[in-house]
């Protein structure tokens, strides 16, 4: 993560915020792991 | 069970099938249509271009639809027979039979069962598979195992298979149902199924996970800018089913008017999916 990048996000979120940001990006890369590898299906198309 | 060619279904349906009366007459190998070819499954013995050769004296014998057949030459005969018999088993005494029909006296329970009833004959008897086909490949082809074992061993893959065998077979007389069961299987070729249920196998890390999911769903980060991390994120990490991921984002967004807008674009950005094929952000 290059310091620019970094910076640009500090002026848009707040300390919470975020590392709350960080957390979901983390958790869907988790999930989506998860999924690819057991082949989760996803709702869409189980109807629900 | 599809390696050789003779285990493949062919236009002979199974000599001791026991259906209903009138499918009979289907079977190529009996009854009037037979006899109206000219016994043209005739034992091998009685092959006219041999017969004629040793002994010439039997040729007096032989039927005349026989003797045309021994003009029409030997070898070659026999596998024109084999042809014109793979045409005809969609026929019932000069009526032409539905190849819905043919699946449905095949067996009603798998054609309803659509995928199961294509290891049946219908569709292999409407190609011109049979050209190169002989005598001897029909025998050992009659003895094949039944369609509903290949139909219960029935796996994952053997759509693709399937389907494989059907590209190969189908043929100038193929019905619209076989191409109806043809896409059927072509969309089963593509149907994706689960591995291993991660969450029953291992509760603790699952519901670890999702309480970290809730912890974010609920700590104040606007839902739409949620939704945009989630494709955005998986955009840079290639997921390859995005769209449809996207897709049931926008639709539970679609609860909140504007909410789903900017993560359908997003999602449907090529550019950006050229960009997320990129070498992997640090």
């Amino acid at each position: 993560m290059p310091d620019e990048v970094y910076d640009e996000a500090r002026q848009q979120f707040s300390d919470k915020e975020l590392v709350d940001v960080a957390y979901a990006i983390f958790a869907i890369n988790a999930w989506n792991r998860l999924a690819i590898t057991f082949r989760m299906q996803p709702l869409v198309a189980q109807g629900g | 069970m599809y390696s050789s060619e003779a285990t493949m279904p062919t236009a002979a349906m199974p000599r001791d099938a026991s259906g209903p009366a009138q499918l009979r007459s289907l079977y190529p190998r009996h009854g009037r249509d037979a006899r109206a070819r000219g016994r043209a499954f005739m034992p091998r013995s009685h092959e006219p271009g041999r017969t004629r050769e040793v002994s010439p004296a039997a040729s007096s014998d032989m039927t005349p639809a026989a003797e045309r057949a021994a003009a029409a030459g030997g070898a070659a005969g026999i596998v024109r027979r084999a042809a014109t018999c793979a045409g005809q088993a969609h026929h019932d005494h000069g009526r032409r039979v539905s190849a819905e029909r043919l699946f449905a006296a095949a067996s009603p329970r798998r054609f309803r069962h659509g995928l199961c009833a294509v290891g049946r004959d219908p569709l292999a008897a409407a190609g011109p598979a049979a050209d190169d086909r002989t005598g001897r490949a029909r025998a050992s082809s009659s003895r094949r195992a039944p369609a509903h074992l290949l139909a219960e061993n029935m796996s994952a893959t053997e759509p693709a298979r399937i389907l494989a065998g059907l590209r190969r077979r189908r043929g100038r007389d193929a019905h619209d149902l076989s191409l109806t069961i043809f896409r059927k299987i072509c969309k089963g070729a593509r149907i994706m199924t689960t591995r291993l249920n991660a969450k029953a196998i291992a509760p603790d890390a699952y519901n670890a996970l999702r309480g970290l999911q809730n912890y974010i769903d609920a700590c104040g980060i606007e839902k739409p800018l949620i939704e945009l991390i989630k494709v955005r994120a998986s955009q840079i990490n290639r997921l390859r089913l995005l769209h449809r991921h996207a897709h049931g984002r926008c639709r539970e967004g679609r609860r909140k008017p504007g909410a789903a807008a900017p993560v359908e674009r997003l999602a449907r950005d090529r550019s950006l999916h050229a960009r997320a094929s990129a070498p992997r952000s640090p």
